[in-house]
């Protein structure tokens, strides 16, 4: 199994050390090889369809919820916003 | 004398503390001065600075003659991925080392009800990931039994201040094992509980599909007690069930299940003589025997290595450099915060979980693997609902073995995520399963047994486990 290292660091917003690739690279191999048996599963149609069932949903209601402060835990923030570096040039 | 009180059961406990035999805050120096001699463990991360002042309070209200809860004055340490308000929780990880519970949990306000004292935090893996409580920055969790091997994880901390007497209860999480494993190396019971009987608000997800909370404790009678507390509808959490276990019905006599797939992989192990003795013990006790199958149970844990880190790629998506205490230094754009903050940050056993989570999501992989694990998932359901239906119970040790050396498998993960054989199948089915401690393996270390059931079947498996005389060994 060939494994698009980059491309996994760019969905994850990741960025590996450039010295822990390769044993990262090996590591991961080992583990899809072993997933892999999961792909030559022949399971019956029906369990193919079925998807997870949703659970009850409760009532779409307003209700007094719990204060709680959002912003307390930012690593920057101003006026009651999240800040983040300059976004549109 | 002093009175030992990690030697009473949590009902008596609060039962001296209500009649007034001794304080509140006896009992909570006790343990705080155990927590102080058995540092050198790593089990508790912090014994939370207001725990005094709590047991004044409850004090006072004994003595003003006020009724008090089930847990009165009962000290419960908690596993740092659970909130608590105003405390720290930190998910034993560098990204949230600062942070600070904004609201409490569910299960910690349902606790605090019951007059319980929120005494510490534990250590654990970070974020949940991990079957030895290495992956921490706090440093290794030891063994209760012997500093040089690991406590089990990811809720290591938890059990190994229950072995020790830190505390008489600790909670823990579990998503493929956590709770059990942990519990099964330090010689203590623990519990994963049906899928929704314990609400998740407050406690950060890792795998939402599979994650429970459940209590850590020394006996199974304690153990049956702290779930009926924890237990619990919730409208802040849509999953959760009503599973008023305690009113189930019980038998005079249990068929216990023998699994056949998996009786394969129990003779090979080493401390397969222990297990055999323990069947036997049971059948003299006067349990039927019946040898069931589910056919795919050996799939579990490759279907439980596909959907967990695919959820947890999700769950982790959040920790962005901008909502929760961490942003790296050296970042100038915004996706410089998103990279470098998670790189930074996270440790690498969860940045090979996320990596894991997004390859099987990804384009050309999610049919062959995420979406054939979701199908499995319902056919190991149905399966085990199927075996269910001959026996009350199916058997299993807990774990392959006696707990490992520290550093003996974390340079090896897909070594370290085989030793949650037994406990995985139970969590992706959504049943409940129990680990209690039952022989000793070659090193003299605890093992142990693990009886899983039907959904809701936990007085069920309370019920056999202390037939059987599942005890914990005490230090």
């Amino acid at each position: 199994m060939k494994v698009d290292l980059e491309h996994l660091e760019y969905l994850s917003k990741l960025k590996l050390p450039e010295s822990e690739k390769e044993k990262f690279e090996a590591d991961f191999v080992k583990i899809l090889d072993f997933v892999d048996e999961i792909t030559k599963l022949d399971l019956p149609e029906e369990d193919k369809k079925k998807a997870t069932p949703l659970s009850e949903l409760r009532e779409d209601e307003v209700k007094e919820g719990e204060f709680c402060d959002t912003l307390s835990n930012a690593p920057k923030q101003k006026d009651g916003c999240f800040v983040t570096p300059l976004v549109v040039e | 004398m002093e009175t030992r009180f990690d030697k009473l059961s949590v009902r008596e406990l609060a039962d001296g503390i209500k009649k007034q035999k001794y304080k509140c805050e006896e009992v909570v120096r006790f343990f705080a001065k155990r927590c102080e001699e058995s540092v050198k463990f790593n089990a508790i991360i912090e014994v939370f600075d207001d725990i005094f002042e709590k047991a004044r309070l409850i004090d006072e209200k004994i003595s003003r003659g006020e009724k008090l809860g089930k847990l009165a004055g009962v000290p419960v340490a908690i596993k740092d991925n659970i909130l608590c308000k105003g405390k720290k929780m930190s998910c034993a990880s560098k990204f949230m080392k600062d942070f600070v519970s904004p609201y409490s949990a569910t299960i910690v306000k349902k606790l605090e009800s019951e007059d319980a004292v929120i005494f510490a935090r534990t250590n654990m893996d970070e974020f949940a990931m991990g079957g030895s409580t290495e992956n921490t920055i706090y440093g290794p969790c030891k063994n209760a039994f012997d500093e040089k091997r690991v406590a089990g994880g990811s809720s290591g901390g938890s059990a190994v201040a229950v072995a020790l007497g830190l505390c008489p209860v600790a909670i823990g999480t579990d998503t493929g094992g956590s709770i059990r494993q942990p519990s099964s190396f330090n010689g203590v019971v623990g519990i994963k509980p049906t899928y929704g009987t314990v609400s998740r608000y407050g406690i950060v997800a890792f795998a939402s599909s599979t994650d429970q909370a459940g209590p850590i404790t020394k006996t199974v009678e304690d153990n049956e007690f702290v779930l009926s507390i924890l237990a619990g509808k919730d409208e802040h959490d849509m999953t959760t069930i009503d599973n008023d276990f305690s009113k189930a019905m019980v038998k005079k006599k249990y068929t216990v299940g023998l699994c056949k797939e998996l009786v394969e992989k129990i003779k090979v192990l080493k401390e397969y003589p222990q297990f055999e003795k323990a069947v036997e013990k049971m059948k003299q006790e006067g349990f039927d025997y019946v040898e069931v199958s589910v056919p795919h149970i050996l799939n579990s844990l490759a279907c439980y290595y596909i959907l967990t880190p695919a959820e947890a790629a999700s769950n982790l998506a959040r920790f962005d450099g901008v909502k929760y205490t961490s942003r790296s230094e050296s970042a100038r754009t915004l996706e410089d915060v998103y990279v470098k903050s998670r790189s930074e940050g996270f440790g690498k056993e969860v940045q090979r979980r996320i990596m894991l989570g997004n390859f099987v999501l990804s384009s050309g992989y999610f049919d062959a693997y995420y979406k054939k694990a979701k199908s499995l998932q319902q056919l190991l359901k149905k399966e085990f609902a199927k075996a269910f239906e001959k026996c009350d119970c199916i058997l299993t040790p807990t774990t392959p073995g006696e707990a490992f050396e520290i550093g003996g498998k974390i340079k090896d993960p897909l070594a370290m995520y085989l030793e949650d054989l037994f406990t995985v199948p139970a969590s992706i089915a959504g049943i409940p399963a129990l680990s209690v401690p039952y022989a000793k393996g070659e090193h003299g270390l605890p093992l142990g047994l693990q009886f899983m059931g039907k959904e809701r079947s936990e007085k069920v498996l309370y019920d056999i486990a202390k037939k059987f005389g599942g005890e914990s060994y005490g230090i």
